[in-house]
């Protein structure tokens, strides 16, 4: 609900937010770094085009894998450590190159020790938990190789069951098993006994687990106030009329 | 009253690239700050109340995040409960949420929940991508319904092993299972969207599968 400023001598509550010291440019410019950024761009964008200029920009890509993983490389060095959402891109790019000369990169960030928890409240928000998932994107890349014959991404696998990260382990058990379900046993004796659960973790559509049976019974509050709500506007690509009310942001105003 | 710093951020591999635009829309943004009950005073002192389609401040960063609870459904107006979560996540947490602010925070929590209201902190909208945040406010939304979490996290738990803030089962339908609901829902079938987006939200669900139930449910995304 929209209220008005609270009086002028009481203390404020909210806080403030500066603008950021120097918008900076995170990618170089530069051959690999210019088809990195075109991937970068078109994987995150959508339109009638979008699949058509993802596709030209993953073939850029793999035109030029080795120079791309400097580009990467450099791209991970240079980067604020928890802009977690660029740092997945990049892992990301390295996995959809599909391609051997990736397998050194994934591997190293995979083996890298996660760096300790920085959140004093990993309930919310988990550094660990963000550096997990850029460990499992790069195990799914090694076992894409892994699938395709490369025998040391493979090896790669059974190493990363040694981590001590249920993820990591996770992700390689069903990596290893998309490659070879008779290597059951083997990852078995890899793994400490009280996760050997791992191993019957069975990969499933959403449509095949339980789903909330009738969520409506968890409102907080009977549904005839709720209902009280509007529905949001038709979504227009072109935007929409604006109508005029005050105390709200402005566009353009 | 604390001050804080937009951190560098690389929008387009966030998600704020594509959905920024989408949200530059009066209409929507009016919508939204009725629905979800966006207290004016929390977002201005450059949260973004100021300038709405600016893509870097966290107004818009909110909104984008909205966006997606609200349009990712091939129909999106098929909002009723008796279909999938991705359908009735909007319902869901603008029933639930009825005040929204914004805060600097201390670098821990990205969001916090109590009675009607949600507090988003700076991690909300700069560590975590646009999909991300959209469950976020639906696991936020879970815990409006009065729903806390049960039981501690598992051995080997990234989010520490014997600390509290577990749900125990799947079949406790607490706010685990509506993230990871929701984010799997997106990763199968979200429209309007990328497969990198939903390939992000793939591995952030299968993420919470591992490690935030007592019991492991016994599945991962396939």
């Amino acid at each position: 609900m929209a209220t008005g400023r609270p009086p002028g001598n009481s203390p404020r509550t909210d806080d403030a937010l500066a603008p950021p010291r120097s918008r900076g440019r995170v990618l170089d410019a530069g051959s690999a770094a210019a088809i990195l950024n075109n991937f970068l761009e078109a994987a995150n964008a959508v339109g009638v085009d979008a699949e058509e200029r993802f596709r030209a920009a993953l073939l850029g890509l793999r035109r030029h894998p080795e120079e791309v993983l400097l580009a990467i490389a450099k791209v991970q060095a240079g980067c604020r450590r928890r802009d977690y959402p660029l740092r997945w891109a990049l892992v990301y790019a390295a996995t959809q190159l599909n391609h051997n000369a990736a397998l050194p990169l994934l591997r190293d960030l995979v083996l890298t020790p996660i760096p300790a928890e920085e959140s004093a409240d990993p309930h919310s928000f988990s550094t660990v938990g963000e550096e997990t998932v850029l460990r499992t994107t790069a195990v799914e890349g090694v076992g894409r190789l892994a699938a395709g014959g490369n025998k040391k991404a493979l090896d790669a696998l059974f190493k990363f069951l040694a981590i001590p990260s249920l993820s990591i382990r996770r992700a390689s058990v069903q990596a290893i098993l998309r490659k070879d379900r008779r290597l059951g046993k083997r990852i078995s004796e890899h793994l400490p006994v009280d996760q050997r659960y791992l191993l019957k973790v069975v990969p499933q559509k959403v449509t095949a687990v339980p789903q909330v049976p009738n969520p409506r019974q968890h409102l907080r509050r009977a549904e005839g106030r709720l209902l009280r709500k509007p529905a949001p506007p038709a979504f227009a690509d072109d935007g929409s009329p604006s109508r005029t009310r005050t105390r709200r942001p402005r566009i353009g105003g | 009253m604390a001050t804080c710093t937009v951190p560098a951020t690389n929008n387009a591999t966030s998600g704020d690239n594509l959905y920024g635009p989408r949200t530059c829309w009066q209409e929507f943004v009016d919508w939204a700050w009725d629905a979800y009950g966006f207290e004016n005073d929390y977002w201005d002192d450059g949260f973004g109340y100021e300038d709405p389609c600016n893509r870097d401040l966290p107004l818009n960063r909110t909104m984008n995040a909205l966006w997606i609870l609200c349009y990712s459904a091939d129909d999106y107006n098929n909002d009723d409960y008796s279909n999938n979560c991705l359908h009735w996540a909007r319902r869901y947490t603008w029933n639930q949420i009825d005040n929204l602010r914004s805060l600097c925070g201390d670098g821990s929590a990205v969001a916090s929940a109590s009675g009607s209201r949600v507090k988003l902190y700076l991690g909300y909208w700069y560590d975590q991508n646009v999909v991300v945040r959209a469950s976020t406010l639906v696991h936020e939304a879970r815990h409006l319904g009065g729903k806390s979490h049960n039981a501690n996290f598992p051995a080997g738990s990234i989010f520490g092993e014997g600390e509290s803030g577990a749900d125990s089962t799947w079949d406790y339908h607490g706010a685990w299972m509506y993230e990871v609901l929701y984010l799997w829902w997106f990763y199968a079938d979200g429209r309007r969207t990328t497969q990198a987006l939903k390939d992000r939200a793939r591995e952030e669900a299968n993420l919470y599968i591992d490690n935030a139930f007592a019991t492991h449910p016994g599945f991962s995304i396939g």
